[in-house]
């Protein structure tokens, strides 16, 4: 009984570790899918590479929009921070452009604004990881861009990170102070502390100090007649303190010269205002939006509007970090940075100053997978984006909101 | 006559004290000390590193948030509660002056290996990034204050405001070479800034850093003096949680359960 016991725990315990896949997301499923797909959307990501060498750049470009359909259970989007999504500090950031401006730390943004994003990466740590560009925002937390596996790989050089300051030194960000100042004095003030104690502890006995000690008040501690506190006690105490006082007049002396120009942390906060978006000529709504769980299709009754002077056409779909391109569905691989196909009916452009009824189907599991059809949530809201082009390739991202209609098995 | 008498019973009674302080007991060995020592640090390590966490987590672990404004007030607020409950217990107990540097030098140690294994070695965050704030000297000033004082109103006190001044100023060693000036992606910033740029913080975005803002700076540019005296402040209140921990929560319940021989 036992054995049989012993060899099913460690069977259990066998398929659980070498069954278990490797964790190669960082959780953007777990978030609820009315807050990914009601707050920022992400279009036209792209990775530079997908492999590094340490020290070697990485380039992510792409497009951010804060929806006008923020949800009303979220203050209003003021301050937003775009960075990456890496197991640690896997790559070191070494610049974000945001529209344009040079933003190091985060941005004040506006309900409807549109931010294109690079951020330059170097590779820092050895080994593969998947990395998404993000999107935090103030009160509703960091919402995750579109991922890529990147290889980062050995140097022979080994790694450094320099940084040049004001006064023309380069210092190497990875190991800067570490020796002195900030383990050597650290650990200056750890050995005084340890001649304190030990100073107590062992030549005096502790436990038994009770016996006596019970038997004063709290602020007695008897004298000298006693003998729990001596004179040479408050003496080598005072020398202790000396010395205390000693490292930090030194240390005070030592930065105080060796660091004149010293300024404050920075918080460099600032707005950025929406990238320029070509005039308004399409507009949409959503009418019916329905998901057949049994045939994993969703179909979404739309109503496009061109108020433009050319034919325009629908030219991809985005769901949170999801974009879909019109076409047939696929079972094959999808090309970078697309991740389906819908199919639009009736296909082909709207005319100028037409109103045209599109139905759009999206067929597979990428939607649910991504877990963002909401059927079984208390909010089942669904909000996308459309992109419509005229003639002249300008484009209009038109947000569209409406409420699924499941269609249980 | 009478005072005669109350000296000669006073000393008596010392000496009676001192033959007890130095009676061999057959059962009470040095063993018992060196367990007592041992054991505790572990636990006042980790007491002291959850308080200081609950209250004043990311200000310890980065430098980019060791400001001259929130830093000086939270964290000496939260380090001093757990160092006063154990000099109240230690000295109660045996009339050693060494709760703070016994607390401060624990903490030290766990956060040390803390930092580096899990920080350093674990998720290769460099550690003149993440390096933790020492507390020993500002400990070995509170238990120096108690010893001459004998008095826990002085020792919160001046005791307390001094820990704040001498914590602030024995990082301040440590934190000046990251608060040169840089110039980074077209701005003009710290060392510090740079790596909290630069070393990306997983899922803690930049608005998070409670740093440099708040009312305090209208106060004629001279923050981080008013940030001293208010962290001095908030320091003597910490200090006497500390000393409802150590008498109510420690040593109270031991004197009413505990039988007495």
């Amino acid at each position: 009984m036992r054995r049989r016991l012993l060899f099913a725990l460690l069977l259990g315990l066998g398929l659980m570790i070498f069954s278990a896949p490797a964790a190669f997301a960082h959780g953007e499923h777990s978030q609820e899918p009315w807050l990914r797909l009601s707050t920022v959307a992400f279009w036209n990501t792209t990775f530079s590479t997908q492999t590094v060498q340490q020290g070697q750049e990485l380039t992510i470009t792409g497009t951010a929009k804060v929806l006008e359909a923020w949800p009303k259970a979220l203050p209003d989007p003021e301050t937003a921070f775009i960075n990456v999504e890496t197991p640690g500090p896997a790559f070191l950031v070494k610049d974000r452009v945001i529209n344009g401006q040079a933003a190091p730390d985060s941005i004040y943004i506006e309900r409807g604004g549109v931010y294109n994003y690079k951020l330059t990466l170097v590779g820092r740590v050895p080994g593969t990881y998947h990395v998404h560009p993000t999107f935090a925002v103030r009160s509703a937390g960091t919402l995750i861009g579109p991922g890529q596996t990147i290889r980062v790989t050995k140097s022979a050089a080994g790694f450094s990170n320099p940084v040049q300051l004001y006064n023309g030194k380069t210092v190497n960000l990875e190991s800067y102070g570490l020796g002195w100042p900030v383990m050597g004095f650290s650990v200056l003030t750890f050995v005084l502390g340890m001649v304190w104690l030990l100073y107590w502890i062992v030549p005096k006995p502790t436990v038994s100090r009770l016996a006596v000690t019970s038997q004063l008040s709290v602020n007695d501690d008897g004298g000298e007649a006693v003998g729990l506190v001596t004179r040479r006690d408050h003496r080598a105490m005072n020398l202790i303190m000396l010395a205390a006082v000693l490292l930090l007049a030194g240390g005070w002396i030592w930065q105080a010269t060796a660091f004149k120009t010293k300024i404050p942390q920075q918080v460099n906060r600032f707005r950025v205002a929406s990238a320029p978006q070509a005039a308004t000529f399409a507009t949409a709504t959503l009418n019916k939006i329905t998901y057949d769980r049994k045939a994993q299709t969703l179909t979404m009754d739309t109503q496009a509007v061109n108020q433009g002077k050319t034919p325009m056409e629908l030219r991809s779909l985005h769901f949170a970090n999801l974009t879909f391109l019109p076409g047939a569905a696929s079972s094959g691989a999808t090309a970078p940075g697309v991740d389906g196909t819908f199919e639009a009916s009736p296909s082909g452009p709207v005319a100028a100053g037409a109103t045209q009824t599109l139905t759009l189907t999206l067929r597979g599991r990428t939607l649910t997978t991504n877990d963002l059809v909401p059927t079984g949530t208390a909010n089942g809201i669904m909000t996308a984006v459309l992109e419509f082009a005229d003639a002249s390739n300008n484009s209009n991202f038109v947000t569209i909101q409406q409420f699924v209609t499941p269609i249980f098995d | 006559m009478a005072s005669v008498t109350a000296d000669l019973k006073a000393r008596e009674r010392a000496g009676e004290l001192r033959q007890l302080l130095g009676k061999k007991y057959r059962y009470i060995d040095r063993k018992w000390d060196i367990m007592f020592w041992v054991t505790a640090a572990f636990v006042v390590g980790a007491a002291a590193d959850i308080t200081k966490q609950l209250f004043a987590g990311d200000w310890d672990f980065w430098t980019d948030w060791k400001d001259a404004q929130w830093w000086p007030i939270i964290t000496p607020f939260a380090i001093i509660i757990i160092p006063s409950a154990l000099q109240y217990i230690q000295w109660l107990a045996w009339k050693f002056p060494t709760g703070a540097v016994y607390t401060t030098v624990c903490l030290w140690a766990c956060v040390e290996i803390g930092r580096w294994l899990h920080w350093r070695y674990f998720v290769y965050y460099p550690i003149n990034f993440v390096w933790p704030a020492t507390a020993v000297l500002a400990g070995i000033w509170l238990d120096w204050v108690l010893l001459k004082s004998k008095s826990w109103v002085i020792t919160s006190t001046i005791g307390a405001m001094g820990w704040t001044l001498i914590f602030w100023a024995s990082n301040y060693v440590m934190l000046a070479p990251f608060l040169q000036p840089v110039s980074f992606m077209g701005h003009t910033l710290t060392l510090a800034d740079v790596q909290g740029i630069e070393y990306i913080r997983t899922q803690t975005p930049e608005y998070l850093r409670l740093i440099e803002q708040g009312s305090l700076r209208t106060f004629l540019g001279e923050t981080l003096y008013v940030a001293l005296a208010f962290g001095a402040t908030v320091a003597i209140a910490g200090y006497w949680i500390g000393q409802f921990i150590g008498r109510m929560l420690a040593i109270w319940p031991i004197g009413k359960f505990a039988k007495r021989v």
